[in-house]
């Protein structure tokens, strides 16, 4: 995939209805790239890399074959979609309204 | 004070000294009483530090005339000497009850640090490598360092260590990994910059956990890092992730409804009996199936919810690469975009799931190459490419199938020129044999190829010219065997009847020709059973059902597809469709079950839809029927030749005028 690709399927991500945001975060829990504000971005990288580790190492003390691949929080004002992976995370705020 | 000045003082002090000792003196020689328990210490005494004063002796006076004078008296409760402190004078206490002259100074504390004693252990003193745990707070190697940035890739391909020295400048890489000198500059530069962004985090998580301050990336370091194969790895994954996550969501949405009594969704929903066919989905990317021609259509063993497609070039732009082939999930219901895209330099005439395995797509492109693409690893061009020689293929290879076992499969293909060849598709450099089909001298020019069933070596090919030929691949006989005549162009489909049954049908195949018929042929006899010839154009394809013995699909170049049904009517369509718009039918495909077909136009959309029952579920006398009526064909055969004397295909009834949506009524043959 080149970059103009990359930019594409993140524009579709973001144009999809109810979208609120993506992000893309390195292991660090720094924002590579995102289309919220900021003060926003860096709130949910650490928040969100941290409760991801911690699902993370959950399902590998249940069962260490086992490992975390994808998670969705349900709140109720939007979803929260987390891809996690050994390298990078990538994170996107659905609205759940859209209907 | 001068030196003379002091001198005199001195010699007054002694001289009253000595007064002060026979003043004592006498005093002692009078009491002969308890001596005081005092002992004036009469040693040599330095000039400043005087003896214990006698009670009647003036100790003021005597220090003042020292030089030290004593600022304020205090009462003689409880004298505070500091500790270490060399200005205040310590002197004895006196027992009587003089006013104690305690000052009060200020003292300056000197703090010296305790003095660090440095002992070395005994064991071996190398610095630990074990695999760094990310989650820990890393211990600080100065010497070895295991970047996360070049943790190795799914392949296993990318595995370094690089040893760092502390000067940070002079880097060697190990000898398992060749990198070119720009990408080891690269690497170097990004390791540094890697390894600071890691000081500054440690000394960060450091000084404070929870902490939120993270440090910045630039934007050259984010373009680098999407720019790298990492990325994009991760990336290719995760945005399909969501993408269909994404795209799934409303139907989740569903559970959180809270009021109850609700209905089903369309999904479940039943076709009505009259009706055959409905319309489930279309496939259409716009970036990279549009103005181009949908060239084949496969359907995967392993996952049959995936459709591949191959796609002609797209004339209107010239900067997309020629060759493109997309496989389509039809699981996923709303996600308009395909699974999977990969391309190459010339466009693909024909592709084909391996059969065997489930990662590979093979294609056959107008160049004569076939190229072999793989789902497993992220790139959109060829793992393999066969060489454009004069041992494979130089025209276009039209057909090709992947015949034998999972143990010895092979891959074989046609092209143009009337060469087949077979291939390994481990090795794709060459092919195993290749073969050069010829009809009593003549090359056949083949369009159109199968293999029936699971056979191995005798192959059924469709021409050019409008003729079928079988033949077989080894054995006594290699090469071309029969012909079969009665097509007056060249034929654009083939299909092999493939439904197991009661009965065996294996040897009838249907042809699809531009002469605007198509044709039922049994492999034993020369001339057609039956022919049909509803259609007032080119037919461009056509296949029987999988699953349904007298079930075929016909589609051609108006936009008009039928669905026969033998065993109904042999002379009409079951149901005839004309697609609206300008539209002309490529290809089409049943589905593995039966359930579905595909249909492929030259505006590079696919149609899926889905189809009733009873075209899928076949009944016991299914079968018999089929033969009955493949019997009356024969008798009908016989008949026209005796009428005619001639060896022409008999010609049925007239053409049925071409409307929208109408399904057959007329009365069956065979009743």
């Amino acid at each position: 995939m080149t970059q103009a690709e990359v930019d594409d399927t993140l524009k579709r991500i973001q144009e999809h209805k109810g979208v609120h945001g993506f992000l893309i975060i390195n292991n660090d829990g720094i924002p590579i790239r995102t289309s919220l504000d900021t003060a926003l971005s860096q709130q949910y990288a650490a928040l969100i890399k941290s409760l991801s580790d911690k699902a993370r190492s959950t399902i590998r003390d249940i069962d260490p074959t086992n490992e975390l691949v994808f998670f969705r929080m349900r709140t109720k004002k939007h979803e929260v979609l987390v891809a996690p992976e050994k390298e990078y995370t990538m994170i996107v705020l659905q609205a759940t309204d859209v209907l | 004070m001068s030196n003379e000045q002091r001198k005199a003082e001195l010699e007054v002090k002694r001289a009253k000294l000595e007064e002060i000792r026979q003043k004592k003196l006498q005093q002692e020689k009078l009491r002969t009483a308890p001596t005081t328990p005092m002992t004036p210490n009469l040693s040599s005494m330095p000039i400043n530090l005087l003896t214990t004063p006698r009670e009647d002796a003036d100790p003021d006076r005597i220090l003042q005339e020292v030089g030290i004078r004593q600022p304020v008296s205090l009462p003689a409760s409880s004298p505070s000497i500091s500790p270490g402190s060399t200005t205040s004078q310590q002197k004895r206490r006196p027992p009587t009850n003089m006013a104690l002259q305690i000052c009060q100074q200020t003292t300056a504390t000197i703090s010296v640090p305790p003095k660090e004693l440095v002992t070395y252990s005994k064991e071996v003193q190398t610095i630990e490598s074990g695999d760094k745990d990310p989650a820990a707070s890393p211990i600080q190697h100065d010497h070895l360092q295991w970047d996360d940035e070049f943790q190795p890739s799914a392949s296993g391909e990318h595995n370094r260590l690089v040893y760092v020295t502390d000067d940070e400048d002079t880097m060697s890489l190990d000898d398992n990994t060749k990198p070119s000198m720009g990408m080891s500059l690269a690497s170097a530069t990004e390791l540094k910059r890697t390894r600071s962004l890691k000081h500054q985090n440690k000394q960060l998580s450091l000084q404070g956990q929870s902490s939120m301050i993270k440090q910045e990336l630039t934007n050259d370091e984010r373009e680098h890092i999407i720019k790298s194969e990492q990325f994009q790895d991760f990336f290719s994954r995760s945005s399909r992730l969501i993408e269909r996550s994404l795209w799934e969501s409303p139907r989740a949405f569903d559970i959180f409804k809270d009021y109850s009594g609700r209905d089903l969704d369309g999904q479940n929903e039943k076709m009505d009996v009259g009706e055959i066919i409905k319309f489930d989905r279309e496939f259409f990317d716009e970036r990279w199936t549009r103005h181009r021609i949908v060239t084949c259509i496969d359907t995967s063993t392993y996952h049959p919810e995936l459709v591949l497609a191959s796609y002609s070039q797209n004339d209107e732009s010239t900067h997309e690469s020629d060759g493109v082939v997309l496989i389509w999930n039809t699981k996923y219901k709303s996600k308009p975009t395909p699974e999977y895209v990969f391309n190459c330099q010339s466009w693909v005439t024909s592709c084909v799931f391996s059969k065997f395995h489930p990662n590979i797509v093979l294609g056959g492109t107008y160049s004569g190459q076939i190229v072999v693409w793989d789902t497993r690893t992220n790139k959109r061009t060829p793992v393999q490419r066969t060489a454009l020689s004069a041992s494979s293929h130089t025209h276009p290879v039209y057909c090709l199938q992947v015949i034998g076992t999972q143990n010895a499969n092979n891959l074989i293909s046609i092209s143009n020129e009337g060469k087949m060849c077979s291939w390994n598709i481990e090795m794709m450099t060459q092919p195993q044999e290749s073969m050069d089909l010829a009809y009593r001298t003549k090359p056949v020019a083949a369009t159109r190829m199968v293999f029936p069933g699971v056979e191995v070596n005798n192959f059924i090919i469709g021409s050019e010219e409008g003729q079928a030929y079988s033949g077989s691949r080894h054995g006594n006989k290699a090469g071309i065997q029969d012909s079969y005549e009665g097509h007056f162009g060249p034929i654009t489909g083939l299909s092999c009847h493939n439904v197991n049954g009661s009965v065996d049908f294996s040897s009838l195949f249907l042809t699809s020709s531009f002469d605007w018929s198509v044709k039922l042929w049994s492999l034993k006899e020369n001339k057609p059973l039956n022919s049909f010839e509803v259609n007032s154009d080119y037919v461009t394809d056509v296949r029987w059902s999988p699953v349904h013995p007298s079930v075929f699909l016909t589609c051609d170049i108006t936009g008009r597809f039928d669905i026969w049904n033998l065993n109904h009517d042999s002379e009409l369509p079951l149901l005839s469709t004309t697609l609206d718009g300008n539209v002309a039918l490529n290809k089409c495909l049943w589905s593995h079950n039966g359930q579905q077909i595909i249909l492929g136009d030259d505006q590079g959309k696919l149609r899926l839809y889905d189809v009733n029952e009873f075209l899928t579920n076949p009944k016991q006398d299914d079968f018999n029927k089929l033969s009955s009526t493949l019997q009356e064909f024969k008798r009908n055969t016989l008949d026209a030749f005796d009428d005619n004397h001639s060896t022409n295909v008999p010609t049925t009834t007239t053409n049925v005028p071409t409307t929208s949506t109408t399904s057959s009524t007329s009365v069956s043959h065979n009743s």
